[in-house]
């Protein structure tokens, strides 16, 4: 897949996640082993633009001693889903042509000037 | 492995990122690593799954969109009471030298002095040094035909940025061929030099002791500019000047353009043009300064005067234009 594609997409899946409930590092990684797997170096940038972009917010609360990180969606992250799967209709449709064109035999036009002398 | 020696590494390929981004990328591996002892495995496990030191600073890396950090090493004022383990060095002198780049210089709170700048592969070649206090980055175009380098030039104007520390007290010096420079937010410079051959100079909100400004071919606008002397000379190009104060020298000299100033105050000031209206308020009193203006062709509403008495001077010339001078005290 494109790679610039692929990374708009990861970016949705990762506000997936978070649409049950607020989550952190790990568990969102373990979470999207469902869908893809992907490294950690990959989930960092994909967190930190996402909370530069408005898409989720952060905040820290303690477990076991330490400070934890939490990432929570937020209602433009909401937007972001939602604009996400209606492109995907729209995608749906596209693909579905393709795939039905994709299928045809080639016909080759009859020419004219043959028909005529009548070959 | 251990959990710290993998961090120290990770930290070391990142060295040269700001230090904010570097202490969330590690605080980010460093809680990976705790909720995955917390799920019961061990350490070397849970590094055995991550990539490299190297591998993960390469995507971070990337993610920035190749920008690349060149970051003095130096401590600054502020950081040597922190007590970093670089050397004892303080960095006294920035020279930023480029070829149709845009520069664009800004001050932070605190931190070393930087230089944030997207290399276009096969176009831009850098050097970086740092040596004896003075943090030195020179940037050159690969040479490549002529036409080709007006097309680039055309579609894809570069920018270089140069952070500099709010306390930085040094010297400043830039130079572009073909590029604006916009200067913001100096606070205590002690020496800034600022040439542009075809690119407009436009600096605010600074304090710079010696200023000296230069462009052959494009406008100088500064603005809320305090210091002791300033020198600013465009070839073929207005200058603008406001609300700006340098007792010891104010200089505004160019061929082809307007010269006009705003609320200046010095107690040596030289307006010049060749071609063009030479207009200013100053503040201060006009009966302190000895006033030599002349214009060829346009009205000038200044007398001439000389009193040896007098301390302060103003010198407005013209050939093609009008002088037109207030003072408001």
């Amino acid at each position: 897949m494109d790679a610039q594609r692929k990374k708009g997409i990861l970016e949705v899946c990762v506000l997936a996640v978070l649409k049950k409930g607020p989550s952190y590092g790990y568990m969102i990684i373990r979470e999207m082993e469902h869908c893809i797997d992907i490294s950690e170096s990959t989930l960092y940038p994909i967190l930190k633009r996402l909370e530069q972009n408005g898409s989720l917010k952060t905040y820290r609360q303690e477990y076991n001693g330490r400070l934890r990180k939490y990432y929570q969606l937020t209602p433009e992250g909401q937007e972001k889903i939602d604009r996400f799967l209606g492109e995907w209709e729209e995608l749906r449709q596209m693909y579905h042509f393709i795939e039905q064109q994709n299928q045809m035999t080639q016909q080759i036009p009859a020419d004219p000037a043959e028909e005529e002398s009548g070959l | 492995m251990k959990k710290e020696e993998y961090l120290k590494k990770l930290k070391f390929q990142l060295i040269d990122l700001p230090a904010e981004d570097l202490s969330q990328i590690e605080d980010f591996y460093e809680e990976l690593i705790y909720d995955g002892m917390d799920q019961g495995y061990t350490e070397e496990e849970i590094l055995a799954r991550f990539e490299s030191p190297e591998e993960v600073a390469k995507k971070i890396r990337a993610e920035y969109g190749g920008i690349v950090v060149y970051t003095a090493k130096a401590k600054s004022q502020e950081q040597q009471k922190q007590g970093y383990e670089s050397s004892a060095e303080l960095i006294h002198t920035v020279k930023v030298e480029t070829e149709n780049l845009r520069i664009r210089v800004r001050t932070v709170e605190e931190g070393p002095v930087r230089v944030y700048f997207k290399p276009r592969e096969g176009q831009d070649l850098v050097t970086f040094e740092e040596k004896d206090g003075v943090f030195s980055f020179r940037h050159q175009m690969k040479s490549s035909p002529l036409h080709l380098n007006w097309l680039n030039l055309f579609l894809d104007f570069n920018i270089l940025v140069l952070e500099l520390p709010m306390n930085f007290s040094g010297a400043l010096w830039l130079k572009t061929t073909n590029g604006s420079i916009k200067i913001a937010g100096l606070v205590d410079l002690a020496k800034g030099e600022v040439f542009s051959n075809n690119g407009k100079i436009h600096i605010e909100n600074s304090q710079v002791s010696e200023l000296q400004i230069k462009t052959s071919n494009a406008k100088i606008e500064l603005q809320n500019l305090v210091g002791k002397s300033l020198e600013a000379s465009a070839g073929n190009g207005l200058i603008s000047v406001k609300e700006s104060r340098f007792p010891e020298k104010l200089s505004l000299i160019t061929q082809n353009g307007a010269v006009t100033g705003r609320n200046l105050i010095s107690d040596q000031i030289t307006l010049q043009t060749c071609n063009g209206l030479v207009g200013a308020t100053i503040i201060g009193n006009q009966n302190d300064y000895n006033i030599n203006s002349t214009t060829r062709n346009g009205f000038n509403n200044l007398d001439n005067v000389y009193d040896s008495t007098r301390h302060k001077s103003l010198t407005a010339r013209t050939h093609n234009g009008r002088i037109q001078i207030e003072f408001t005290m």
